[in-house]
């Protein structure tokens, strides 16, 4: 384990309690609503806050005991951490701001140059090295502060809301890049994000967080098999796939076809909302192109809503009003036709 | 939003502007133009000048060596009895400077607190130069660190984090990090605290005296001329009164934003 936390801390009337650990080169996503407590989760972990109580573990050693009276500060514990709007010193060039790291740990000057400079090269930026933060966009500055995150080679990298800054169109390079950053950095990283999808591109597990606990600790697929709140249902009761676009359609892991709106290519996931999934008793007849056959294999009631799993070639969840389960008497189980429309499936390049 | 003022607000205040510019209309129009290059180039004026120089200098890199720390420690670290060393730090600014020179006297002078010591350490501070320099920088210290703290106050502590997460020790960020971010403050008071030293009086020359040459400066000079050549004293005012003018505006995107 690299990184082992038992973490008790609060300030006024909130308070987090959480404890978790993340296996050498495993990616976990630190997922919860706003002001569930990621944050300062991630701070305490950091040493950027002080524990009330607890432990935190960093690679085998003890950076932080409460009861033992231990607290390493926070520039000896080998954590890299992004911070949410990138915190990139203003006064230093880009090149200036990745070495930084190399320069207060002794690296000679030319030297922590020439290895800053590769890191920039890795993002695309050599070009920019001279450059001041400001003149940078919301995902270049994203990019340069993993950089000189990682510039240092930290035991484990923490990032808090890497792509609350960015916009949309932004985001899925962002994520692309942070994808590829990950893998060659092969460390062990905490990303902070409350969107599913990012979630789910960018890590192998689920740590869900609610009210300052931990509610949920899994896979994505485990985690959806049972959610246990509202929230948790929401956040991965999305239907996910993924696949390969091949311009207007998507072939996924399983070999099945999925039609899609937006033309794309290359490694994709592909999400809609189990609102958007129509059951039927008989294989329907009209405009949708996606239609699979299936089981009805678990309905749960939520208000007015019943979430019914699919079970089949391709599996899903969908949501449809408790007068239509009546209807089609989705409680008995049996065979089952879902239906998806092109447009109703969101593709994001992976 | 731009207004009519209401005449009850427009009267008081159309005096309060002359009231602050008769005296420098007064300055102004008496000023011996014709003579002033003589008189500055005299001298007493160039000796008053030059060590006034020296002593503003002298005084606010001293103010700056101390001041910044404590401004540090006042917005960084929250200790009992924090509000009073942050009242004892802006003190001078309300104090007569008079009383300062005489408290000084009996912290420094040869009968003072640490008269013996620095006897012993062979320091002689009244009535000397470095006096000069002290009674000026008790005086305009706390324009630095008021500057600075408010500085201080309004950095982004994620700049000082970040750098705390990439290893660098405290003294570190604080040098290359909290330091260059917080130039624009430090300059601003710096320049403030230099000002006021400049124009120092009261407490020069009560604890450092008035000794051409030594503890004589510009504002001592202007006095003392006042008396026996005031076409003398009137040229001192004047420089006086564009080195003020200079800082203001220099100063005047910090001062007065938007």
């Amino acid at each position: 384990m690299t990184l082992v936390a038992d973490v008790q801390t609060g300030a006024g009337g909130f308070s987090v309690d959480a404890a978790f650990a993340v296996g050498a080169g495993e990616t976990v996503a630190l997922v919860g609503p706003n002001g569930a407590g990621k944050t300062t989760l991630l701070r305490a972990v950091a040493g950027l806050s002080t524990l009330d109580d607890g432990r935190v573990v960093v690679g085998g050693r003890v950076v932080e005991d409460r009861r033992a009276g231990i607290r390493v500060p926070v520039e000896d514990r080998a954590i890299g951490f992004v911070f949410q709007d990138h915190a990139l010193f203003p006064h230093l060039s880009l090149l200036d701001n990745v070495a930084f790291g190399l320069r207060a740990r002794g690296v000679g000057r030319a030297e922590a140059a020439a290895r800053a400079r590769l890191r920039l090269d890795r993002v695309g930026l050599a070009d920019r090295a001279s450059d001041r933060p400001a003149r940078l966009s919301g995902g270049e500055a994203q990019r340069v502060a993993v950089a000189r995150a990682v510039a240092v080679e930290p035991t484990l990298l923490l990032l808090d809301e890497p792509f609350a800054s960015l916009d949309v169109r932004a985001r899925a390079e962002a994520r692309h890049h942070l994808r590829d950053e990950l893998a060659v950095f092969g460390g062990t990283a905490v990303v902070v994000t409350h969107d599913p999808v990012e979630a789910m591109t960018l890590a192998s597990r689920l740590l869900v967080l609610e009210e300052g606990r931990v509610v949920q600790d899994g896979t994505p697929a485990a985690i959806s098999e049972r959610p246990r709140s509202a929230y948790v249902a929401e956040l991965v009761g999305v239907n996910l796939f993924r696949g390969r676009a091949h311009g207007d359609h998507v072939i996924l892991l399983s070999g099945a076809h999925l039609v899609i709106a937006d033309a794309g290519h290359g490694d994709v996931l592909a999400v809609a909302h189990p609102r958007a999934v129509a059951l039927h008793r008989h294989p329907p007849e009209g405009t949708p192109r996606n239609v699979w056959a299936g089981v009805a294999d678990r309905v749960e009631h939520l208000g007015e809503r019943v979430r019914v799993r699919v079970g089949g070639a391709v599996p899903l969840v969908a949501e449809v009003t408790a007068a239509s389960a009546r209807e089609l008497r989705l409680a008995d189980g049996g065979e089952v036709w879902a239906s998806l429309k092109a447009t109703e499936v969101t593709v994001f390049p992976v | 939003m731009t207004r009519r003022p209401p005449l009850a607000l427009a009267v008081p205040a159309g005096l309060g502007v002359m009231f602050l510019a008769l005296p420098l209309v007064g300055l102004v129009q008496r000023a011996p133009w014709a003579a002033v290059g003589h008189q500055l180039a005299s001298h007493e004026v160039r000796q008053a000048l030059r060590l006034s120089l020296v002593t503003s200098l002298a005084a606010t890199a001293l103010a700056v060596v101390l001041g910044v720390p404590l401004a540090w420690v006042l917005a960084r670290v929250s200790f009992r009895g924090r509000a009073l060393v942050r009242a004892l730090a802006l003190l001078p600014i309300v104090l007569p400077p008079v009383v300062g020179g005489v408290a000084l006297l009996l912290a420094f002078g040869r009968r003072g607190l640490l008269g013996g010591w620095l006897a012993a350490l062979g320091v002689r501070l009244p009535f000397t130069t470095a006096g000069a320099v002290v009674a000026e920088t008790f005086v305009a210290m706390p324009f630095v660190v008021l500057a600075t703290e408010a500085g201080l106050r309004s950095l982004d502590p994620r700049y000082e984090e970040a750098a705390a997460t990439l290893g660098a020790r405290p003294w570190s960020v604080f040098r290359r990090v909290t330091l260059p971010l917080l130039a624009p403050s430090l300059g601003a008071g710096a320049a403030l605290c230099w000002a006021r030293a400049l124009g120092e009086f009261g407490a020069t020359i009560t604890f450092a005296g008035n000794l051409p040459g030594r503890t004589q400066t510009m504002p001592l000079a202007v006095y003392v001329a006042l008396e026996s050549q005031p076409d003398g004293a009137i040229a001192l005012s004047l420089l006086l009164v564009a080195v003020s003018v200079v800082v203001l505006v220099l100063l005047r995107r910090r001062l007065f934003p938007a």
